[in-house]
């Protein structure tokens, strides 16, 4: 297909070059002289300023600063260099828009103009192109997609992350294209469509995965579905809440992004969770749709609440958001709505799932009473089975049935909206990517500064503003230290990543708490060997554990105790691999979402190859307070029965 | 010395990583056996692009056939993966950084099937999609998967939808009495057959 339009380029360029003297010694071709008038525009250095057609081409800066269009498919292109010059591919693509039209009518739809509906817009609206002298071509697929579809508005949807599904710890992002009239009727959201981009993966062996999702080996695409379709995927199957930024698109917008969405089609980007990830491409897209906007920036790592900030500080680009609770928050407004005595038998009801022992509890009930028991007790089951679509509930494979029968002789209930936590709303979150600068002491006596760049993301310490409460997770967090008395630099710590969930549930869908964290850390004791401090050794693991997590919600608290493994490998025990079991408890106080206190103890048991085993306990304690959205001080101690004694104050900008 | 150590043991644990995550998925080859029925349905339609996202992915055979256009296009072929409850630990830690793994999977047929055929496939598509929330609706008397069905089938709007809605709801044991949604959809048709007013006023059943 893509060397059948070449050679038709190539014929139009030459009818066009060869035919055009004979004819302009007659009368001058009106075609011939708007494709001349046209180029000269376009070749005009003063023309397009602000490279507004490198972002239709997707262009985008790599890691390594180099300037070429994210496309990684050539038949996205239409001249051999368009991934790298753009004004190469604007020529191609303007000769293209004048090329012949094929005879037979399927051929016409590899017209430029059927192909490239959103570059042929913007040239026009860039160049004045006279539409009425291009060629007539019938786009047959195009108007086969679009028939009966017809859209007015759009929307950014950011699924929020979830605690414990790992998943989805970094949310996800995507837009909807709201059916004409279809705003404002109720219930008839679900009829829009969505607009996604992800990867597709192309093998299920998970090492190869992680390979190859790391190096870019899964084509990346497009896709346009029903919204039901991600409303049942993010909603009842992951329960992740939905926020919903209204763009402030006109008409002519959600047409250029239909049009965009068409031309970029299944031509694939190469997806690379780096610089390429659903978030980048989506803004990205954006841009194409309007490139008069700046939303992308150089950021080694874009996270899909990044996207959502990008779009809502661009003002006048959203006007409020929309909020669809997830299957787990419907249960929990529900259940916290109930009197003491409903949530009990709620309580007693799943725990039993007894099917006649609960109707005939329930009947006992005041018909509206039941009513809401019965939702509640509906609204758990269908988060507890994550049910969709014609799946059928398998725990409580009677009960359902039984509780949705004996609904519909129940009073009809006016449900009330649920309102999200302003404190969950993604777009006021801090940044994701930090730096840290400050200082302290080891074992009072040695003074160090240190300064620490953590790419991503959120820690449990920081700020919940924005954030799921109790998750903390960090990738690629490098601490530099410089010992001034020593006068020595080293890295005091680097994590792959750190993880923590303490999840901060009701009784009836606790999760439980868990950690996993990789990396490579300074151990200024040498496993307890270093008297003479500070010398230092280091330790790298995988570490991982499970245990509790319980709120006292009316202290503002939250206890914790979990179970650990470790796994590494330690330079202070002659480079032995070593095996630690652990035990660490510990308690949270926030009395406000952005001031936290936090100490923990541990005691763990370090055993290695051919060493004496080494038992050891710990005293860790943690202040934070983000004084500001982006601003926030630090203050962390460590103690250790291995002769660790650490002391250190920071300043954290998120950016 | 303590340098080539900082590698040495970063790249031990980068290796056990690795072995980690093949050592604990043991979710995905279950995934990977859905991708057969996931591509059935597309062939049916002609679905140049059967995409699945765990299977082996079958698009970039079918751009043969369409060499563009846009994906999700036939709606004839979804299916909701099976998930399982647990955290998939060994997809994960892609998903962990933005990489999206999409739990229903859409056969996009790139318009290899027409709007009409579609307009005929919606009703199923949807009710294959949302029956566990459809019913739930139903049993309550009201809820937008209700509603939203109700405007496809051509019956949503105002004293319709109450219609519509009681109607269902009395009749509730006998259009969910199967969790196939092809049955359902025709014991909702059957239903509304049987009064007056919904019968011409859901045109689309």
């Amino acid at each position: 297909m893509f060397s059948t339009r070449l050679l038709l380029l190539c014929l139009s360029l030459f009818c066009l070059t060869f035919l055009q003297p004979t004819h302009a010694q007659t009368t001058p071709d009106p075609v011939a002289l708007e494709l001349g008038r046209v180029q000269a525009v376009i070749d005009d250095p003063g023309f397009d300023p602000d490279h507004q057609w490198e972002k239709i081409l997707y262009y985008a800066t790599n890691m390594w600063g180099m300037g070429r269009s994210m496309v990684d498919d050539p038949a996205f292109f239409l001249s051999k260099n368009g991934k790298y010059h753009s004004k190469e591919e604007l020529h191609a693509t303007i000769a293209a828009l004048f090329a012949p039209v094929p005879a037979n009518s399927e051929e016409q739809n590899n017209h430029a103009h059927c192909h490239f509906p959103r570059r042929e817009s913007w040239i026009i609206q860039k160049t004045g192109l006279n539409r009425d002298l291009l060629p007539k071509v019938k786009c047959s697929w195009f108007e086969k997609w679009m028939k009966g579809q017809d859209y007015d508005a759009a929307s950014l949807i950011f699924s929020s992350s979830y605690p414990n599904n790992p998943s989805s710890l970094f949310g996800h992002t995507f837009l909807r294209l709201h059916r004409k009239q279809s705003t404002g009727v109720h219930g008839h959201d679900l009829l829009d469509g969505a607009i996604n981009f992800s990867a597709y993966p192309n093998t299920s062996n998970p090492l190869l995965y992680t390979l190859k999702g790391t190096a870019g080996g899964f084509p990346g695409r497009f896709s346009f579905t029903p919204y039901y379709l991600k409303v049942q995927e993010y909603s009842n199957t992951e329960s992740r809440d939905l926020w919903e930024y209204h763009l402030t698109f006109s008409e002519a917008d959600i047409k250029n992004m239909i049009a965009a969405a068409w031309e970029m089609g299944l031509h694939h980007i190469n997806y690379y969770y780096f610089d390429e990830n659903c978030s980048e491409v989506i803004l990205h897209f954006l841009q194409a749709v309007r490139p008069d906007l700046t939303l992308t920036w150089f950021k080694v790592w874009v996270i899909p609440s990044d996207t959502v900030r990008a779009v809502t500080n661009t003002p006048g680009l959203t006007s409020g958001f929309e909020y669809r609770a997830s299957a787990l928050t419907r249960f929990l407004d529900k259940y916290h709505k109930l009197s003491d005595s409903d949530r009990g038998l709620v309580d007693e009801i799943t725990h039993n799932n007894a099917v006649p022992d609960a109707m005939a509890k329930l009947a006992k009930l005041p018909p509206d009473e039941e009513a809401r028991v019965n939702d509640t007790l509906i609204e758990y089951i269908d988060y507890d089975e994550k049910l969709s679509g014609t799946k059928s509930a398998v725990t409580f494979s009677a009960l359902r049935p039984a509780l949705l029968l004996r609904r519909t002789k129940l009073p009809v209930l006016v449900e009330a909206e649920i309102k999200p936590a302003t404190a969950d709303q993604p777009d006021t979150g801090h940044e994701t990517a930090r730096l840290r600068f400050g200082g302290g002491a080891l074992n009072r006596t040695s003074p160090f500064l240190e300064a620490e760049w953590r790419p991503a993301l959120h820690d449990h310490m920081s700020s919940n503003q924005g954030y799921a409460a109790g998750l903390g997770i960090d990738f690629f967090d490098l601490n530099l230290r410089y010992l001034t008395k020593e006068k020595r630099a080293l890295v005091d710590s680097w994590a792959l990543i750190r993880i923590l969930s303490l999840p901060e549930l009701d009784a009836i869908v606790r999760r439980p708490a868990w950690n996993l964290s990789i990396g490579t850390e300074a151990d200024y004791t040498c496993a307890g060997k270093s008297h003479e401090s500070p010398d230092y050794c280091y330790r790298s693991s995988i570490k991982g554990g499970a245990g509790l997590s319980y709120p006292i919600k009316p202290l503002g608290l939250m206890v914790f105790g979990m179970a650990n493994i470790a796994l590494g490998h330690h330079t202070g025990l002659n480079n032995h691999l070593f095996a630690e079991p652990s035990l660490a408890a510990g308690v949270t106080l926030a009395p406000r979402d952005n001031l936290k206190f936090e100490v923990s103890v541990g005691t763990a048991y370090m055993a290695a190859y051919r060493q004496k085993g080494i038992r050891y306990h710990t005293l860790d304690a943690h202040i934070a307070s983000a004084f500001k959205r982006n601003h926030e001080l630090r203050l962390d101690s460590k103690r250790s029965t291995l002769g660790l004694s650490e002391t250190s104050l920071g300043y954290l900008y998120y950016f | 010395m303590k340098k080539s150590n900082i590698v040495m043991s970063s790249v031990l644990v980068a290796a056990m990583f690795a072995t980690a995550g093949f050592a604990a998925d043991k979710a995905a080859p279950k995934a990977a056996k859905k991708a057969p029925k996931a591509a059935a349905p597309a062939s049916e339609v002609a679905a140049p692009a059967a995409e699945s996202s765990s299977g082996e992915a079958a698009a970039p055979k079918a751009e043969h056939r369409t060499p563009y256009g846009m994906a999700g296009c036939g709606l004839g072929s979804l299916i909701i993966k099976n998930h399982s409850k647990g955290p998939q630990i060994g997809a994960w830690i892609l998903n962990v950084i933005g990489y999206q793994i999409s739990a229903i999977t859409t056969g996009s047929s790139n318009c290899g099937i027409t709007k009409d055929d579609l307009a005929m496939k919606e009703q199923e598509v949807f009710m294959e999609v949302n029956l566990s929330s459809v019913a739930k609706d139903a049993a309550k008397g009201e809820g937008e998967h209700l509603s939203a069905f109700a405007e496809i089938l051509g019956c949503g709007q105002g004293a319709e939808l109450n219609v519509f809605s009681n109607l269902t709801r009395d009749n509730y044991s006998t259009i969910f009495s199967t969790s196939d949604s092809k049955a359902v959809l025709e014991n909702f048709r059957g239903v509304i057959k049987s009064n007056e007013t919904l019968a011409s006023a859901c045109v689309r059943a």
